[in-house]
């Protein structure tokens, strides 16, 4: 079989994985940034009672799958998903879409995924990829980390598929229904909801722990952790905060970067709603995050660590929460033009 | 004679001149010296704290497309990394990264925090106060709830199976269970061998 698909990298593997598999019924139009924005990809939750590699799980992003669904909804793209109990069957619906000459987003585990170098080898479950095509024992697979497609032998793609833990896959399998033709008056809606989505995300999510409230109180939690946990854990929660924000796959200080090129996308789309100014802030709350970024590694490479650099280190994410509510709230108070 | 500050303290600083200088990106949002933020603006306090006057940051973000950090870490050797970056207009574009030095020191630290547990659970094995399994699913980075997954065993069973009496009695079917799950051998199991793949 010969499947028609182009492999994109992305800065982020699911919207990297939405905007190759909508490529081909969209013209080109949805880029990155666009399902990034369309999806409400911005997201922010400080989860304690779930512990990743002993610390407590910082998340970036919204769940696997949001993405997709969201943009391919806004779009009025119907989307198909599955997941599956056995492996065999799981396989066969696969090759049986292969066969219809359909490319499919896979969500797979990382730990046994052969391509990826062995220090970024941990039991996240929430990576995607798409595969496409089929050659003796060898998927072709296109993941939108890596600069070219790769190949996963039959038993390699099972086990990624059936990876265990937490976010288990399952051999979740999604791909859009049918080729819907997309038009810019689409597109403008689409925009609009997403965005409206994104500020209820980060505004109006009920409690602390999420959204711009969930970055002001770790901010306060941080400034706790030197007495509570001592300077070395303290140190490893910091590095653990830091790779949850900046790795592929994840990425806070980026993710503001990529909303704010959908804003600069949207705001040609949508003339005159100053989307183009909002976009300018994002870009300075990228900034801010890589910042505290650097600020973190000042403490967990050991050059600082009194409690005073953990005071900053708080001050920081509550001056990013700070600007992240003005932002949203500027994007909420929008009348559409 | 600085221009006056009218927005939010934060946001009124990023605006301000002093933090663009030529073009270039000269100082973070810790300079509030001069602006006498503090007596006016109590919401900007907090910033202030432990700063003394002015602060300049000389962090190296990659707002600006020929400010991308390049510094190769694990990934950039298999692979570069895209990223969104405001070229000379202001305008997005993707632009190639090899890596990051902050963030592949935060990974040296996640990967000295395993070697660590690792060494500590080689430690309680051979002092007999746990199993083999500890030792192999601190290697495999794994925790209960994972390896009860791969192994298909209910969590409190391999809790058990943690215990070394416990353990030296397992059938082969189950001490083989384990070694899959781990990608081993029982042999090697049962010694805390590793082969590495």
């Amino acid at each position: 079989m010969k499947i028609e698909f182009e492999h994109h990298q992305g800065a982020h593997c699911e919207s990297g994985v939405t905007t190759n598999l909508l490529r081909k019924s969209s013209g080109g139009k949805i880029t990155e940034p666009l399902a990034f924005g369309i999806g409400a990809g911005l997201f922010f939750a400080y989860i304690p009672f779930i512990k990743i590699n002993n610390g407590p799980a910082i998340a970036f992003r919204t769940l696997p799958g949001d993405i997709f669904n969201r943009t391919c909804k806004s779009l009025g793209i119907p989307v198909i998903r599955k997941k599956f109990s056995s492996k065999e069957k799981a396989e066969k619906y696969l090759l049986d879409r292969l066969d219809e000459g359909i490319p499919v987003g896979c969500q797979v585990g990382v730990y046994y995924l052969p391509y990826f170098p062995r220090e970024y080898r941990f039991h996240f479950n929430a990576h995607n990829i798409v595969v496409f095509d089929k050659v003796d024992d060898n998927y072709l697979v296109s993941d939108p980390i890596m600069e070219t497609t790769t190949l996963l032998s039959s038993y390699e793609l099972e086990r990624v598929r059936f990876a265990k833990g937490a976010l288990a896959p399952k051999g979740h399998i999604y791909f859009p229904g049918k080729n819907v033709s997309i038009t810019d008056e689409t597109i403008r809606s689409a925009i609009r909801s997403g965005i409206k989505k994104n500020v209820y995300n980060m505004l109006y999510i009920p409690g602390s722990f999420a959204g711009v409230a969930g970055i002001k109180q770790t901010g306060n939690k941080v400034k706790k952790w030197r007495d509570k946990l001592g300077l070395e854990r303290a140190g490893s929660y910091l590095a653990q905060m830091v790779r949850m924000q900046e790795e592929i796959g994840t990425g806070g200080g980026g993710f503001r970067y990529i909303y704010a090129a959908f804003l600069q996308e949207a705001d040609a789309y949508l003339p005159g709603n100053q989307l183009q100014e909002i976009s300018v802030t994002f870009t300075k709350a990228g900034d801010m995050w890589r910042e505290a970024a650097v600020h973190a590694a000042g403490i967990y490479k050991g050059r600082l660590g009194s409690q005073e650099d953990f005071d900053m280190m708080g001050d920081y994410l509550q001056a990013i929460a700070e600007i992240e509510k003005q932002a949203f709230k500027t994007l909420k108070g929008i009348k559409w033009q | 004679m600085l221009p006056p500050v009218s927005t939010h303290p934060v946001i009124a600083a990023l605006d301000h001149p002093l933090f663009t200088c030529g073009g270039k990106r000269v100082a973070s949002y810790f300079y509030f010296e001069n602006l006498q933020l503090e007596k006016r603006r109590p919401r900007a306090i907090p910033l202030l704290k432990g700063v003394e006057g002015c602060v300049i940051s000389d962090s190296r973000t990659p707002m600006k497309k020929d400010e991308v950090p390049q510094d190769l870490g694990a990934l950039g050797k298999i692979t570069k990394e895209l990223c969104y970056v405001t070229d000379a207009s202001g305008k997005y574009v993707a632009e190639q990264s090899t890596g990051w030095e902050v963030k592949s020191k935060a990974l040296d630290v996640a990967w000295e925090d395993i070697q660590k547990r690792i060494a500590a659970a080689k430690a309680k094995v051979l002092k007999g106060e746990a199993s083999p399994l500890l030792f192999f699913m601190e290697y495999r980075l794994m925790d209960t709830a994972i390896l009860a997954g791969y192994t298909g065993f209910w969590q409190w069973q391999v809790k058990r199976h943690l215990k070394p009496g416990v353990f030296n009695k397992l059938s082969a079917q189950k001490l083989q269970q384990y070694a899959d799950a781990f990608n081993i051998k029982v042999d090697d199991l049962k010694t805390m061998t590793v082969n590495e793949d």
